[in-house]
């Protein structure tokens, strides 16, 4: 005879260790430990900062290509047998200015732009201007010789720093 | 008295050799093969269990159109870097792909290690708990064939299970199979447990795995389908309301997830399981051809294992009626093939994971089998098929051509030490030539398993097509 009541318990307990999680989950959900916002943060604390972007240079290379949220698609190019790269490029979708677009690319690859009084670039990673070389930025082959902050990119510009 | 003792602790000697090899072959490279961002699911899974945990929200990452998405450059792991696909995460809240317990794996280990952020949750972290299930997945195994058949298959199976490269790099994943599976043993452990001591609380046990197993994966569902079949199959008293209490025990915990829906997003919830309910079949019918003939991972890895083990199982099908027991090995497989078929749109490497214990086994008790019967011609089928395929990805057919006559004269010799006991020659000591040869292949085998696992580094799995 089957007798239903014997080791029962064992599955009663399951319940109530759900009917605990369950709680727990309502409990969290109105006391976060963290917002929204820092819990989707992009910046990790564990990263290890990169300041050289010749590391970046993503395997297979990527055409570039519009995302769904008008975001940039970023690749890093660095030239064969170079060791410090001096040429950035990268597409860029509308509503974001040079700045703005740089500013995206610079978090999501970890590393440091330097901007003077103008908006002009002092240093990226970690080239500096010299007296000899400087950051140049063009955009479809034309070199923007203003504040980037004020310059928006359409659809499919093509961005690229130079450093010459 | 001491024999036995002396044989216990051999016993438990090679089990720990055996978990601590899969172990230790698993560690290897594990953060890098596969290619962290390769597989988004795993990060999905570890960002759900850490926003549960912080939050009480269910937020991911889905590619489903349900969601009003929020895209996110985050660049965990470096994936914006190491791995060509540069769109950005979108980001979901509330995340209803999946139920959430699994996740609390990923997420829980994470947590209690610092991590704060989804930044945070790197592929070294959350794949570190993984590497301990998949080790506890081969003293599963080992204990699976140990307790329904003998020591020897559950040996076997484990050795298989420890070094597959397959396997070993599958292991890795934070995928919700890896932890199905573990479930799927264990409820067929404690289901033969019942019905060798007859005791009830081992048959609560099963009922609520099976039940939880739906709340790891919906196609958890194929646990409770196997505690069903086999109680149909193999008991003769209070079939039907033994049948019902399986039902709708795990029915009720399965029911947490549509209750978990509705606390948060019910419209959604119903939208999300809609999508997902409605993929479409990409393999169409020939998916078990598929199944059988095609191993992969996040990319195409041929494993000869497995095509190997799918031949035991036609094999083992045959000695059904004679040995009950062989119900333990085919019905696990049958229900997560029914449901493979039913909800497989697509042979991602992943939904594949759970037919492995269960087709090792399967393979462990035909090398067993043939090893009693002294004959070598499965010997021989393993060593081409599971041997070959895997020495083939790291010694390749141009170099093979160097080596061509040796190749030729050696594949004549093979096939005469395989016949060498057919001959019937005066004074052959035939059992234990076979013994030895079965052995020695094996052996050989598994040192090419694990060669090939040790082989596959991120150059060379970048280099797999």
């Amino acid at each position: 005879m089957f007798k239903i009541s014997s080791g029962f318990w064992v599955y009663l307990l399951t319940l109530l260790l759900l009917i605990i999680f369950g709680l727990f989950l309502s409990f969290r959900f109105k006391h976060p430990q963290i917002s929204y916002e820092n819990l989707t943060n992009s910046i990790s604390h564990f990263a290890v900062l990169q300041t050289n972007p010749c590391f970046l240079h993503i395997i297979g290379g990527i055409p570039f290509s519009a995302s769904p949220d008008g975001n940039i698609q970023a690749n890093i190019l660095c030239p064969d047998g170079q060791t410090s790269p001096n040429y950035l490029k990268f597409s860029a979708i509308p509503n974001h200015t040079v700045f703005s677009s740089l500013k995206i690319l610079s978090t999501v690859n970890n590393f440091s732009i330097k901007l003077n009084d103008q908006n002009e670039i002092e240093s990226l990673g970690n080239i500096k201007n010299s007296p000899k070389q400087q950051w140049h930025v063009y955009t479809n082959n034309s070199e923007i010789l203003g504040d980037l902050n004020k310059n928006y990119l359409k659809i499919n510009d093509v961005v690229e720093f130079k450093y010459e | 008295m001491n024999k036995i003792f002396s044989k216990n602790i051999i016993f438990v000697i090679l089990i720990f050799f055996i978990c601590t090899l899969g172990f230790f072959l698993r560690y290897k490279n594990y953060a890098t093969v596969p290619i962290p961002g390769e597989s988004r699911d795993e990060i999905s899974f570890a960002w759900l269990g850490l926003s549960l945990l912080e939050t009480g929200r269910p937020i991911a990452t889905s590619g489903l159109d349900s969601y009003s998405h929020d895209w996110k450059y985050i660049n965990v792991s470096d994936v914006f870097h190491s791995f060509a696909n540069p769109n950005p995460f979108p980001i979901d809240s509330f995340w209803f792909d999946h139920p959430p317990l699994f996740s609390l794996i990923p997420g829980f280990y994470s947590y209690t290690h610092g991590v704060t952020n989804f930044a945070d949750a790197s592929i070294s972290i959350i794949r570190r708990p993984m590497i301990f299930l998949g080790a506890f997945n081969i003293l599963l195994i080992v204990i699976f064939g140990a307790l329904i058949f003998n020591r020897q298959i559950g040996l076997i199976a484990g050795l298989i299970y420890a070094t597959d490269p397959l396997i070993v790099i599958s292991s890795r994943l934070v995928q919700a199979e890896n932890f199905l599976l573990t479930i799927f043993l264990l409820t067929i452990i404690f289901y033969y447990q019942y019905r060798r001591t007859q005791k009830y609380f081992y048959f609560w046990l099963a009922i609520s795995l099976s039940g939880l197993a739906t709340l790891v994966k919906l196609s958890g569902i194929s646990v409770g389908l196997s505690l069903l079949l086999l109680t149909l199959i193999l008991e003769s008293k209070d079939k039907i309301k033994k049948s019902l209490a399986i039902i709708f025990g795990t029915g009720l915990i399965t029911l947490f997830f549509p209750v978990y829906g509705y606390f948060y997003n019910w419209k959604l919830f119903l939208a999300v399981f809609s999508v997902n309910s409605g993929r479409y079949f990409r393999d169409g019918l020939a998916g078990f051809y598929w199944l059988i003939s095609k191993t992969n991972i996040t990319r195409t890895f041929l494993d000869g294992w497995v095509l190997l083990a799918w031949f035991a199982l036609f094999f083992l099908s045959t000695k059904l009626l004679k040995l009950k027991k062989l119900w333990y090995l085919i019905i696990p497989v049958l229900a997560y093939l029914l449901v493979y078929l039913i909800f497989g749109s697509e042979g991602y490497g992943w939904y594949k994971f759970p037919f492995y214990p269960f087709l090792f086994l399967t393979l462990a008790w035909v090398i067993n089998y043939f090893y009693k019967k002294e004959n070598l011609f499965f010997s021989l089928f393993t060593l081409l098929l599971a041997g070959g395929v895997m020495i083939d990805k790291f010694f390749p057919p141009e170099k093979l051509q160097l080596f061509m006559w040796p190749f030729r004269f050696g594949c004549l010799f093979l096939l005469t030490l395989v016949l060498l006991p057919s001959f019937n020659l005066p004074h052959f000591p035939k059992k234990n030539y076979s013994h030895f040869m079965i052995w020695l292949f094996f052996i050989i085998c598994l040192l090419i398993n694990i060669w090939v696992s040790l082989q596959v580094t991120p150059g060379a799995w970048y280099q797999i097509k």
